[in-house]
């Protein structure tokens, strides 16, 4: 009886907790339901419950959206809508190949066959309702535990991403740009200060010794003017000959550094080239066939001629070196269009002259040294390492450009470009230096040289036939002297000085207030910062070092002209 | 998740094992597993275990205690196993399923 009294209470409770859940479900007080399946029970959301999720479903950045396995759309995002500007109900139910471009269908449809559990990711283009193409990156994995194959899929929106990537490749190419043009800029203006430091202190070095060689050479030639001694004679001429290769590396020197005094003339580098052409063939020997390529109607350019003639015997030489087993070796000339010139070329016509040989040529270690003084590959001894210096010296002086260019084992050919001028070319009248009388009459001269050894002998050797000479150490102390009031028939007078007054501008200003006044400039290193005023270029100028009939000769042909205009 | 009284057996009562099963961290759910605890502090303090089970990341365990809805909170021990299925904001209801509703409240 107990028990049955226990049975019913029992199923009372039952009753009631089975009464209790129905009602529960009925009046919604639950989330989710559990239905029980072949596969183990399964949880049933109810769609209130969810509907955080489904917020964060339509309200995310993504398109989002499920698939069957044919790709047929079940579901989609507004945000998917919005990318693909299409309306839901146009999407779902419907293939999403439709907005895959065709050329994509065969990637997207092994995205889908590939989803699987672990999912997978690839970026496509996709073309919008109204004919866009979107860039989009899609993530495609299979929804575990249905009945039926369900993919879920998220479309990110790579537009501005990719726009962003663009950007910044363009501006990444931009820098780069930027950099290597840095580079090369400084490049050539690391050449160019090279170059000018180099030349400065060549410049400084020539001048210097050419007051050193000016007062031996003169020293000694005043010596051989006593000497009776014909082996003292001897020595003086072997010290003579020292000298005159002094002389000669200085001026090489000089050419590099650019601060020689050129004489240029319009002239035409084909005259000069088919004057020189015995000379050049002279000098690349038998084995090597010098062709001259002449262009037709090559302007005329400022140029001075005997610097050009002994740079292309300079270029000719190293050439036929480059062939010791004999080659071709042609010097072209023409005129350069604008843009066939380096950019550094200007909006000027250039007169360009090539010298071609078919030797070992310059590997680029060689070839970008190739300008700079005392380089060279040549055995000791056999070259200076001047020569191309001294044309590239040349050159730039003359407002031209260089080029070289070098194949190793199949030649090198050396660009020089000068600017063409407007001026009618001259026939070359390089009229042979007019050989004046050395002086004979006594006059007053008065020496202006800042170095006391080279002040000395050219007192001694104007004394020693019969001058007066009164001396000054600077410009401002020869205008005093000449605005004592002392007579004075002729100048001498060095160009670079101390104290602030060139040798140029003492010049002018004799020739201004003492027109009839002699001059004659003596130069060591014709450092000419500017070229002389045009008011004194008829006066002559000596080069140091100079030989003392080179000083007399020049000395009377000036007083000989002041004489005249007198 | 499993709540253990200190002493068990302690307070003069029986032991209370309790499962509440919950989906996700929907309101309902939030509310359910904070009134299965304060009934649990109030009327069974250092006498009980609950236990709170996902059916989302466990839909295994619903078939073992043979949960039809959810939330539900079930007492396994002292048997009989009792079911409460909702929200258990009608605090009488579920003492009274739990059977404490004989325990005369001082």
């Amino acid at each position: 009886m107990a028990m049955q009294q226990q049975d019913v209470e029992e199923l009372r409770a039952r009753l009631c907790e089975a009464e209790e859940t129905l009602d529960a479900l009925r009046q919604g007080d639950v989330d989710a339901v559990v239905v029980s399946g072949a596969s183990g029970p399964k949880v049933y959301t109810l769609q209130d419950a969810d509907r955080p999720y489904r917020i964060i479903v339509e309200r995310m950045q993504e398109g989002a959206l499920t698939l069957s396995p044919d790709g047929t759309v079940l579901f989609a995002n507004r945000r998917l809508a919005a990318l693909l500007r299409v309306g839901l109900e146009a999407m779902i139910g419907f293939p999403f190949q439709r907005f895959v471009l065709a050329g994509e269908r065969e990637r997207f449809a092994r995205l889908l066959a590939e989803s699987g559990n672990s999912g997978v990711r690839a970026e496509f283009a996709l073309r919008a309702a109204d004919g866009g193409d979107i860039a989009v990156s899609m993530s495609a994995i299979e929804l575990p535990d249905q009945e039926q194959q369900i993919i879920s899929a998220i479309v990110t929106d790579l537009t501005l991403q990719k726009q962003q990537n663009r950007e910044l490749a363009e501006m990444n190419a931009k820098l780069l740009a930027t950099m290597a043009e840095q580079e090369r800029v400084e490049g050539k203006l690391r050449e160019a200060q090279k170059m000018e430091a180099v030349g400065r202190l060549t410049a400084g070095i020539a001048h210097d010794f050419n007051n050193l060689l000016m007062a031996v050479a003169g020293n000694l030639e005043l010596i051989q003017t006593h000497a009776m001694d014909d082996r003292l004679l001897r020595r003086l001429e072997i010290s003579q000959r020292a000298i005159q290769r002094g002389a000669q590396l200085t001026y090489q020197l000089l050419a590099f550094a650019r601060r020689r005094t050129l004489n240029p003339a319009a002239l035409r580098v084909n005259d000069l080239l088919r004057e020189s052409e015995p000379l050049l063939r002279r000098a690349v020997g038998d084995e090597v066939r010098l062709v001259l390529a002449l262009g037709e109607e090559v302007g005329a350019c400022l140029i001075d001629p005997g610097e050009f003639q002994a740079a292309m015997l300079n270029l000719v030489i190293n050439a036929r070196d480059a062939m010791p087993a004999g080659g071709s070796l042609t010097i072209a000339t023409g005129e350069v269009a604008l843009d066939e010139l380096s950019r550094e070329g200007g909006s000027r016509p250039h007169v360009m002259v090539a010298v071609s040989d078919t030797g070992h040529g310059m590997p680029d270690e060689v070839r970008e040294r190739a300008f700079d003084p005392f380089f060279t590959t040549k055995e000791v001894g056999k070259g200076t390492g001047l020569g191309l210096s001294q044309i590239y010296g040349f050159i730039h002086q003359s407002d031209g450009h260089t080029a070289i260019d070098s194949t190793v084992g199949v030649g090198t050919s050396i660009k020089l470009y000068f600017p063409r001028t407007a001026a009618r070319a001259a026939a070359e009248s390089q009229a042979a230096a007019s050989v004046a009388p050395i002086a004979a009459d006594a006059r007053t001269v008065l020496v202006v040289e800042d170095n006391s050894d080279v002040r000395e002998f050219l007192t001694e050797t104007l004394e020693h036939i019969g001058h007066t000479v009164i001396e000054a150490p600077t410009g401002p102390a020869a205008l005093r002297v000449l605005e004592s009031g002392v007579s004075v028939d002729a100048v001498v007078t060095d160009v670079l000085m101390p104290d602030g007054m060139s040798g140029f501008e003492l010049a002018s200003r004799i020739r201004h207030r003492l027109p009839r006044t002699a001059i004659v400039v003596t130069s060591g290193a014709a450092a000419f910062s500017a070229p002389p005023p045009e008011a004194i270029r008829d006066i002559p100028i000596l080069h140091k070092p100079f030989r003392r009939d080179e000083l007399l000769r020049a000395l009377g042909s000036a007083l000989d002209r002041s004489k005249a205009e007198a | 998740m499993t709540d253990q009284s200190p002493q068990p057996g302690a307070a003069g009562g029986e032991h209370y094992v309790l499962r509440l099963f919950v989906t996700g961290s929907t309101k309902r759910s939030v509310r359910a597993i904070a009134n299965a605890r304060g009934i649990c502090e109030s009327h069974l303090k250092g006498r009980h275990e609950l236990e709170v089970i996902d059916l989302y990341e466990h839909p295994e365990a619903a078939a073992r205690d043979e949960i039809v809805a959810a939330p539900t909170l079930v007492k396994l021990l002292p048997s009989p196993l009792r079911r409460v299925i909702g929200d258990l904001s009608d605090r009488q209801r579920v003492m009274a399923s739990l059977g404490l509703g004989a325990v005369v409240q001082a």
